[in-house]
């Protein structure tokens, strides 16, 4: 593989990772071909007109595919955070002021690494045999929800603070609860398949 | 998929639905292809025509498939597509719209500049 394909391959992290373990080889093996292309005798700028072409079609296909990947259907959980960050840090902004807004801004940048880190399926998909997990993160961010209370700001910041996470603790709690049912009347084999 | 076959394809879509034609392709010869049949006007990257096949494998409109026999040198990388019987029915659709509407419009006579009178 040559240089410019190596550094083509790279350039591929810029794809979601489905697409780039479906499709990488193929595209860097395409990208040699195209290279040996441009090198052919009397081509002229072949190569940078070759890597010129290609950054554009970077930029233009992955922000596609990125966007695609997000907006697949079982990535719910990311089409929600996607809108809802941006929603919750200006209701909270003009609700109860910057630090509220922060908070609320962190806790969605966390659901979209517990998106990321295929947690989701702990939180949403009622998988029986990870009941246990869903419910130590609702022990977790109840807990959390209580400490906000002694935090160093305004009361009011606190108190939504607390409550957000409280609620959010409850109901992971409460859905680790319906995952447990559902682990005694289904078995483990059938409802763990994704 | 009845809706897919009577609305009209991306451009892209279409384009290596057509270079894929009748046998199998691999990427490099979608391309080169797609690149030829327009006169050169249409040079996809990489991105849009791995984009564009994995639209059409997800529509059911081609499918991978073995390299054809008679080429042993040939990179064991590549993989080869070929359209589903769907793909054929889709394309040949798409190509009879289209003659359907420039035949309608031919009254007219088109330039560059647009039609003229």
């Amino acid at each position: 593989m040559n240089r410019h394909a190596r550094a083509y391959r790279l350039l591929l992290c810029l794809y979601p990772r489905s697409f780039r373990e479906r499709f990488g080889d193929e595209m860097v093996t395409l990208f040699a071909e195209l290279v040996g292309d441009a090198r052919r005798p009397g081509t002229r700028f072949g190569v940078t007109r070759l890597w010129t072409h290609t950054m554009i079609d970077l930029v233009t296909s992955a922000r596609r595919e990125r966007w695609e990947d997000i907006m697949r259907p079982h990535h719910t959980l990311g089409r929600i955070v996607i809108v809802a960050i941006p929603v919750v840090a200006i209701v909270g902004l003009l609700a109860a002021g910057w630090a509220t807004a922060l908070a609320l801004i962190a806790a969605g940048v966390a659901l979209a690494v517990l998106q990321r880190a295929r947690l989701r399926s702990t939180l949403v998909g009622l998988r029986g045999d990870r009941w246990w997990l869903t419910a130590l993160l609702g022990v977790a961010l109840f807990t959390a929800g209580l400490g906000s209370l002694w935090l160093p700001i305004s009361s009011a910041s606190a108190w939504t603070i607390g409550s957000l996470l409280g609620v959010a603790g409850l109901g992971a709690l409460g859905l680790a609860l319906v995952s447990a049912l559902a682990a005694i009347v289904r078995p483990p084999a059938t409802s763990g398949a994704d | 998929m009845g809706e897919r076959a009577s609305s009209a394809l991306p451009p892209a879509a279409l384009h290596v639905l057509l270079a894929i034609g009748p046998g199998e392709r691999h990427g490099y010869a979608i391309m080169s292809e797609v690149e030829r049949i327009t006169d050169g006007s249409v040079r996809m990257g990489p991105g849009t025509l791995y984009g564009t096949i994995k639209r059409l494998l997800a529509d059911g409109l081609i499918e991978a498939c073995a390299a054809p026999p008679g080429n042993p040198r040939d990179d064991p990388r590549r993989r080869y597509y070929r359209l589903t019987t769907l793909g054929q029915t889709v394309a040949a659709t798409e190509v009879k719209r289209i003659e359907t509407l420039l035949r309608r419009s031919g009254a007219r006579a088109w330039t560059t500049q647009g039609p003229t009178p």
